[in-house]
């Protein structure tokens, strides 16, 4: 025998959640999203954080420091930075942060105190990240362990030392505007390109840059023999005989997943912190958007050498 | 200015005989010898390592796979004798931090014998699926040591 009543209560039940679910649904909808962040959203932070390199700057590695406890060394011609604690540690790294705090850092490269950064921290390229990877990027930065470890200060020669003198720096050389796709190319060109500029920041190393160090968009990616760091980094417009133009799909899949170049050799130094960091932890989706990009960049003629000491000859002894 | 003349002769003619006690020669030949040795046979790395990636991109015959990879194992062996005291000073890519950090230097070239040996037996065998990730771990252990003990500077 059925019990009706039972079974019309059950179906009652059933309604009345519906009912809930669906208001509360909808308020959630009205009100914003909520507050708690879920283990997808901080996945996806990952994600961000791992293309935008932000481990291989604020991880001391060579004195095997703590992961983004900071203290990284940046000896540049303006004097040494160090990379501060980025871990979620209340007292010596950003754990008092609200997340208009943390993006303000990104977006303006202004701290909480209200004092300008250095470019030192790329947030010139950052600025141009989405609001929704910058949530996904915060949500997973306060899940990683808090470290205590204090920040050591920066040592820079004057005038470099004056943090004022950013903001004046900043009027010539930050450019604002953020992200705005181009509606007449392909969707893996727009993804290519924002992952280049805002992510990875391709052009903070890619790019020459002014004797204030500011980029100079005029030679954009066309490389430089010295960068502040006194590095060579290479030309990587399309270029055929001094840029990249003449490098197949598969050469820059090889350089993106594994550090390869065409000649054999293997890329050192901050361009491989770069491949271990970000580009080899690229999707295929992701990694063929950046090639398309790469392809579409405009040549640029700037021959990239290392520059030879006077006694060096090419002869055995 | 007699001695400057013929050493600018000498330089032009492509003559070593003032090599040793010339000042023109601020390298000494001991370390420059040591640095073209050390690149020669990195040269031979790469050329196994780009010969690897021929044949999987179906150049050549497969079964010498074996052979490239065998070379690489026999390479790796001579790896910690690249890199005598001293040789970070010329015409190098190679960093200071080699000589200032031996036991990190010396992880870097263990990872990369290991790679090296996995991917010769894994060659030997004939197992071609195992091969990718095999290539790829010895990738790793060349891009590791790059990362971190080499960089293209501005030459002072
Ligand atoms: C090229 C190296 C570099 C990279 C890459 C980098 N940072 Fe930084 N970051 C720095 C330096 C240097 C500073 C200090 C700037 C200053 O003192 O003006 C800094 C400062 C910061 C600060 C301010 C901390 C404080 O205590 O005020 C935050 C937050 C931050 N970075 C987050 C990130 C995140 C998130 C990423 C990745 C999306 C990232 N950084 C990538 C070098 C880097
Ligand atoms: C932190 C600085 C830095 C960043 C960021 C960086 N690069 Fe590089 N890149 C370099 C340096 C330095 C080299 C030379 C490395 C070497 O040969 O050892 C290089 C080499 C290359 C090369 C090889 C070019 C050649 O002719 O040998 C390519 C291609 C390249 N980078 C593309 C990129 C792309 C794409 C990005 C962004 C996803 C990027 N790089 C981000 C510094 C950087
Ligand atoms: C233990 C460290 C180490 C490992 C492992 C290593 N390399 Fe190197 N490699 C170096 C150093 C250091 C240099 C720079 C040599 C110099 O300029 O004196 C170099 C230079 C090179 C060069 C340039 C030689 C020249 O001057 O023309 C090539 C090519 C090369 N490596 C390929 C490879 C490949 C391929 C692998 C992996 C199969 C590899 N290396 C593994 C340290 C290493």
């Amino acid at each position: 025998m059925i019990d009706v009543n039972k079974s019309s209560a059950v179906h009652a039940a059933i309604v009345v959640r519906a009912a809930l679910f669906i208001l509360a649904l909808a308020f959630m909808t009205f009100m914003g999203f909520p507050k708690y962040v879920t283990a997808d959203e901080i996945e996806r932070g990952r994600y961000i954080f791992d293309l935008a390199g932000c481990a291989g700057c604020h991880t001391d590695k060579k004195s095997k420091g703590a992961f983004l406890g900071g203290g990284r060394k940046f000896e540049t011609e303006f004097g040494t930075f160090y990379s501060p604690n980025i871990t979620p540690d209340p007292n010596s790294g950003i754990g008092k942060w609200g997340s208009t705090d943390f993006i303000r850092a990104m977006r303006e490269g202004i701290s909480p105190d209200g004092f300008n950064y250095y470019p030192s921290f790329p947030y010139t390229s950052y600025n141009k990240i989405t609001d929704d990877d910058l949530k996904a990027l915060w949500a997973y930065l306060q899940s990683v362990p808090p470290v205590a470890q204090i920040n050591i200060s920066h040592n820079l020669t004057p005038p470099f030392n004056w943090r004022f003198l950013i903001s004046i720096w900043k009027l010539i050389n930050f450019n604002q505007t953020p992200f705005t796709p181009e509606q007449e190319k392909t969707a893996a060109w727009n993804r290519g390109r924002y992952i280049i500029e805002a992510l990875s920041h391709c052009r903070e190393c890619h790019t020459p840059r002014n004797i204030i160090g500011g980029l100079d968009i005029t030679m954009d990616y066309a490389g430089t023999e010295k960068n502040p760091e006194g590095i060579v980094v290479p030309n990587i417009t399309t270029d055929r005989d001094t840029g990249i133009g003449k490098w197949t799909k598969g050469d820059i899949d090889m350089l993106l997943t594994m550090g390869m170049l065409p000649n054999n050799d293997f890329v050192g130094g901050v361009m491989a912190e770069s491949v271990t960091h970000s580009t080899s932890k690229m999707t295929p989706d992701d990694k063929s958007a950046v090639i398309e990009y790469l392809g579409q960049i405009r040549p640029i003629i700037n021959p990239i050498k290392r520059k030879k000491s006077a006694n060096s000859g090419e002869s055995w002894q | 200015m007699r001695r400057l003349f013929l050493s600018a002769c000498a330089v032009a003619l492509g003559l070593s005989i003032f090599s040793t006690n010339s000042d023109a020669y601020a390298q000494d030949p001991a370390t420059e010898t040591a640095i073209k040795y050390r690149q020669s046979v990195m040269k031979a790395v790469g050329g196994n390592m780009g010969a690897m990636v021929g044949i999987m991109k179906g150049a050549g015959d497969k079964a010498n796979l074996a052979a490239h990879a065998g070379a690489m194992a026999d390479l790796s062996k001579i790896a910690p004798t690249l890199f005598p005291a001293g040789s970070d000073f010329g015409e190098t890519t190679a960093l200071p931090v080699i000589w200032e950090k031996p036991a990190d230097f010396s992880a870097a070239i263990k990872k990369f014998q290991d790679a090296a040996d996995n991917l010769a037996s894994v060659a030997q065998s004939g197992d071609m699926a195992a091969f990718g990730p095999a290539f790829k771990g010895l990738g790793e252990s060349c891009k590791n040591c790059h990362e971190n003990f080499r960089e293209k500077k501005e030459k002072k």
